[in-house]
C-alpha cells in the first residue's frame, strides 16, 4: 500500500468510526459464524449500513472504492447471560459495590438499571473480548434479588445502553441466602428460602386480584406481577440438584419459564430439565470448585447438555475477588477444548441468549436488519494466543480488542 | 555391636540392595518418537528419553536404550519437564494465614500441609510436579514455605531432598489489618525490625562459636531461619503487587542482601529494567483474567509478562492455587503469549526460572541427563487450549495417566469426585 493510499484508507476509516451511522462499509472473513440458518460460511462478506447489517453472503460484490474491514474469523457480538459489569466494580471496594442490598433479602422493587456505571472499568474489559451485550444481575445472594436489564456494552448512560430496562427477576436459592441473612434476618435454610420466594409470589398473585384503583401503591408487588404475568422472566440460581428442583417446583407452581442460573450439576438430572423445558445460564466453565455447591462442577457440563438437547447459555457468573470478572470467550473456550461442539458454543453466546431475553428481532446473528454488533479474529477464536482485532456495536468500531 | 547383629544387618541390607537391583531394571523406561522439549536446549523432534532409577538416563535422538528398559511409543505426544509452580496453596488452604501475630518467621507450612488434599490430583492433571506451597499473605512474615514433588503419602515423602524451602513476605493491602500494621510504613518497620533482630542474632551466635566465654544467645526458632536468609540457604518469596511496593522490597533486600522472589509483582512491569539489572532477583508473576478486585490489581496486564521478558527479567509463572486452578497454570502461559512473551519465554517460565527460584535447578525444571524424570506428557502443543496431559511423571513413576476414567476427573471435574459423574463416562 502507498502512503497516499494508506492514509486515505485512515481519513476514511477515521470517518466511519465517528459517523458510523451514516457510513456502509464491508467486512471480509474467512470464516464467518452467523449464528444464523446460513450457519458457517467461508470467504463471506458483510455490508455493514447505517449501523445495521444491510447484506451477508458469499457472493457480494465489494466496489473498489469500499471501506474493506478484513478478519480470519467474525462473529456475532457475544451475549454474557449473567454478569455483575458494572454494578460491582473493580476496585471492589464499598464505593463500588452496588450489586446486593446487604439490609434486604426482599428485593423485589431493586432494579439493577439505577445501579448501573456504563464507565466501569470491568465494561470496557468485557467489551475488549468481544461481549457486546451483557445481562447484568444484583449479587446472587438475596432469595428475592430484583430486576435485571440487559444492556449494550457502549453508550454513556444506563438508559441508553439498555436494551431491555427490566428483563427477568433474580431469585436466589442455595447456599448464598444461608450465608448472607442466615445470622440476621433469615433465611438459614433452603426450606426458608423457598418459602419466602414462593410467599412473594402468592403475595403479588393477590394484590393483582385487588381493586386496582383502591390498592396501594407497591413496587416489589407490581415488579412480581410483571413475572407472574410473563412481562419478565424468572431466573432462579440454583448450583445443586435439589436446589434446582425446587427451582423446577417453584416455577411450575407459578406457571413460569424455568431459567436455571449457574446449573452447577444440572448435567446430572438431564432428564429433569430436559421434561421441565428449563434453560441453564451455565456456569463459568472455570468456577472454582470447593466442598460445597460447586463440588461437582465439570468442565464437560456444556457438553453434556448439549447431547442431551437442553438449551444453554454462556454467563461470566458473579465473582467476589480477583479476578472480578471473567472472560466469556475464555470459558466458551474451555468448554469447546473439553468436547462442546464450536458452533453450538457460538449460538450459546448469540442466538440462544438473544431469543431467551427476547431481543433475536434486533441482535444475536448476522442477518439482515439486525444490529451491526460483530467481533473480528485473527485466527480461532478460543485459542490462547488468537486475538480479538476489533468489536462492532451499532456498526460502530468501539473496541480494538485484544 | 554383636556378630548375629552384623550378620542379620547384613542380611537385610543385602536383601534391601537386591530388591534395590530388581527395582532397577524395572524402572528403566524409554519413550521413543516423542517431541521432546528439554527447554535448556532446542526440541527434538523423534526423540528418545530414558528414565532410569528415578533419574533422566539418556535424552537424544537415535541413543541407545538400555536392554530390558520398558520401551513407550509416544508418536504424536510432546514430553517435556514437569510443570514447576512457584508459588501455591496446595493443601493447606485455610491453614495458611495465622491470625494471632503478623511476624512467623517460626511457622512452618509443612504442619499445616495436607497430602491428602485431592487438589493435588488436580494439580498433577496440569502437568505440575512440583509445588513451592506457602504460607498466605495475611501476615508480614506468613511463615516458612515448603519445595515439594506432588507425590507421597506424607509431607516429607515430599519434600525435595536437600531443600530447606523459603519464606513468605507480604506487603501492601493483605498484611494490612485491624492491628498493626494498618499502613505501609508499619508493614516495612516490622519487617526491617525482624532483619535486625535476626542479624543481632546472627552476630551474638558468631561470637559464640569464636569464643567459648561468649554465651550464645537464647536459641529462637524464628531467628534460626531468618539467619538463613541472611547466609543465603533460604529464599525470600515477597508478595508485592504494586510498584511501590515492590520498590520498598527493593529496599530492603538493598538493606540486608537477601536472595529475592517477587511474587505476584503485577506492576512489575512497571520497573521492568530495573528488576533486569539486579542480581539475585527474580519475578514469579500472576495472571489472571481480569484487573480489579483489589486496588493493587487495577494495573494488572496481559503484557505484563512479556514486557518483563523484552527487559531480561527472569520470569515464571505461578498459579497461586487456589485463585487460579492449578491445572489452568499451563493456560497462564498461554495468555502470555496472547500478551506477547515469546513461546520460549513461555516454557522457561513455567519450569526451569521456577526451578531456580526454589534453588532445586539441579534437580528439576529441564530434561537434562542427571536431573530427576518429572515429565508432562501431552497430546498436542502444551501452549494450545487444546492440548490434553495425558501422562504426568514424578521420579520415574506414573502419577496420571488420563486413559484411566477416575484420573480424567481431576483434569474435568470439581473437588468432589462424583461417582454419578464417573457413570456418565461413555453414557451419554
Amino acid at each position: 500500500m502507498t502512503i497516499f493510499k494508506a492514509i486515505i484508507t485512515t481519513l476514511i476509516f477515521a470517518a466511519s468510526v465517528s459517523f458510523a451511522s451514516a457510513q456502509t462499509f464491508y467486512i471480509k472473513a474467512n470464516t464467518l459464524y452467523t449464528s444464523s440458518n446460513d450457519g458457517v460460511l467461508n470467504n463471506a462478506v458483510i455490508v455493514v449500513k447505517d449501523g445495521k447489517i444491510d447484506k451477508v453472503g458469499t457472493n457480494i460484490e465489494v466496489p473498489s472504492n469500499a471501506t474493506v474491514i478484513e478478519a480470519k474469523v467474525v462473529t456475532p457480538g457475544l451475549i454474557d447471560s449473567h454478569t455483575v459489569v458494572g454494578v460491582s466494580g473493580a476496585y471492589n471496594v464499598d464505593a463500588d459495590q452496588d450489586a446486593f442490598e446487604k439490609v434486604d433479602n426482599m428485593g423485589a422493587e431493586y432494579r439493577i438499571l439505577d445501579s448501573f456505571n456504563p464507565n466501569e472499568t470491568l465494561i470496557a474489559h468485557a467489551r475488549k473480548f468481544g461481549v457486546t451485550t451483557i445481562h447484568v444481575t444484583p449479587q446472587p445472594a438475596a432469595p428475592v434479588g430484583g430486576v435485571t436489564a440487559l444492556f449494550k456494552t457502549y453508550g454513556q448512560t444506563a438508559d441508553q445502553m439498555a436494551l431491555r430496562t427490566e428483563t427477568a427477576m433474580m431469585f436466589n436459592l442455595g447456599e448464598a441466602p444461608k450465608y448472607f441473612f442466615g445470622d440476621n434476618t433469615g433465611p438459614s435454610t433452603r426450606m426458608a428460602t423457598a418459602s419466602l420466594i414462593r410467599e412473594s409470589l402468592y403475595k403479588a398473585k393477590a394484590w393483582i386480584q385487588e381493586d386496582k384503583d383502591k390498592r396501594k401503591p407497591d413496587l416489589a408487588m407490581e415488579a412480581l406481577a410483571k413475572v407472574l404475568s410473563g412481562d419478565i422472566d424468572a431466573m432462579f440460581t440454583a448450583h445443586r440438584d435439589y436446589d434446582i428442583a425446587t427451582a423446577l417446583r417453584i416455577a411450575k407452581e407459578f406457571d413460569l419459564k424455568p431459567i436455571i442460573n449457574y446449573g452447577t450439576e444440572g448435567y446430572l438430572m438431564r432428564d429433569t430439565l430436559k421434561a421441565a423445558e428449563a434453560t441453564i445460564i451455565t456456569a463459568p466453565t472455570m468456577q472454582r470448585s470447593s466442598p460445597g455447591q460447586k463440588e461437582n462442577a465439570s468442565l464437560e457440563a456444556t457438553r453434556f447438555l448439549q447431547a442431551a438437547n437442553i438449551p444453554f447459555v454462556f454467563s461470566s457468573g458473579y465473582e467476589g475477588y480477583v479476578p472480578k470478572t471473567r472472560v466469556l470467550l475464555w470459558e466458551m473456550a474451555i468448554a469447546v477444548a473439553n468436547g462442546l461442539d464450536r458452533e453450538a458454543a457460538i449460538n450459546a453466546a448469540t442466538i440462544v441468549p438473544a431469543k431467551l431475553w427476547g431481543v433475536s428481532k434486533n441482535i444475536g446473528s448476522i442477518e439482515k436488519g439486525k444490529d451491526a454488533d460483530l467481533v473480528l479474529y485473527d485466527g480461532d477464536p478460543f485459542e490462547y494466543i488468537s486475538k480479538v482485532t476489533g468489536v462492532y456495536i451499532n456498526g460502530e468500531r468501539v473496541s480494538e480488542g485484544g | 555391636m554383636n556378630t548375629r547383629k552384623k550378620l542379620l544387618l547384613g542380611v537385610v541390607s543385602l536383601m534391601a540392595s537386591m530388591s534395590l537391583v530388581h527395582a532397577n531394571e524395572a524402572n528403566t523406561t524409554a519413550f521413543t518418537n516423542a517431541h521432546l522439549l528439554p527447554i535448556t536446549s532446542a526440541p527434538i523432534e523423534g526423540g528418545t528419553i530414558v528414565l532410569k532409577d528415578g533419574k533422566i538416563h539418556a535424552i537424544g535422538k537415535d541413543i541407545a536404550i538400555p536392554s530390558g528398559a520398558t520401551i513407550i511409543d509416544a508418536t504424536g505426544k510432546v514430553i517435556m519437564p514437569g510443570i514447576v509452580d512457584t508459588h501455591s496453596h496446595l493443601g493447606a488452604a485455610g491453614d495458611i494465614n495465622e491470625r494471632s501475630k503478623k511476624v512467623n518467621p517460626e511457622m512452618r507450612v509443612l504442619d499445616s500441609f495436607n497430602p491428602a488434599d485431592p487438589r493435588i490430583k488436580v494439580a498433577l492433571a496440569g502437568g505440575i510436579t512440583v509445588a513451592n506451597v506457602m504460607p498466605g499473605s495475611g501476615n508480614v512474615i506468613g511463615g516458612q514455605t515448603i519445595y515439594i514433588k506432588l507425590a507421597g503419602n506424607t509431607v516429607e515423602e515430599m519434600l525435595i531432598p536437600g531443600s530447606i524451602g523459603g519464606m513468605k513476605f507480604a506487603n501492601g493491602t493483605n498484611p494490612k489489618g485491624d492491628k498493626a500494621p494498618n499502613t505501609r510504613m508499619a508493614t516495612a518497620a516490622m519487617a526491617r525490625e525482624a532483619f535486625y533482630n535476626a542479624k543481632a542474632y546472627q552476630e551474638k551466635k558468631k561470637a559464640a562459636a569464636k569464643s567459648r566465654k561468649v554465651a550464645p544467645p537464647e536459641f529462637d526458632l524464628g531467628n534460626e531461619a531468618m539467619v538463613e536468609i541472611l547466609e543465603g540457604k533460604r529464599i525470600l518469596h515477597f508478595h508485592s503487587h504494586r510498584m511501590d511496593d515492590i520498590v520498598t522490597v527493593l529496599r530492603l533486600q538493598k538493606e540486608f542482601g537477601f536472595r529475592l522472589v517477587i511474587q505476584h509483582g503485577t506492576e512489575s512491569y512497571k520497573l521492568a529494567d530495573m528488576l533486569a539489572g539486579l542480581d539475585d532477583v527474580y519475578v514469579s508473576h500472576i495472571l489472571i483474567d481480569s484487573h480489579g478486585g483489589k486496588h493493587e490489581t487495577m494495573e494488572l496486564r496481559i503484557d505484563g509478562a512479556a514486557t518483563l521478558e523484552k527487559a531480561g527479567v527472569k520470569l515464571a509463572l505461578h498459579s497461586d492455587d487456589g485463585v487460579i486452578d492449578s491445572r489452568f497454570l499451563i493456560r497462564t502461559a498461554g495468555l502470555a503469549m496472547r500478551g506477547g512473551l515469546s513461546r520460549e519465554g513461555a516454557l522457561t517460565a513455567l519450569t526451569i526460572n521456577g526451578a531456580h527460584m526454589l534453588d532445586i535447578a539441579d534437580r528439576v525444571g529441564s530434561l537434562e541427563v542427571g536431573k530427576d524424570a518429572d515429565l508432562a506428557i501431552f497430546d498436542g502443543d502444551p501452549l494450545s487450549v487444546y492440548s490434553n496431559v495425558l501422562e504426568t511423571w514424578i521420579n520415574g513413576e506414573q502419577v496420571y495417566n488420563r486413559s484411566n476414567p477416575k484420573h480424567k476427573l481431576f483434569a474435568t471435574g470439581g473437588y468432589r469426585i462424583s461417582d454419578r459423574y464417573l457413570a456418565l463416562e461413555g453414557g451419554e
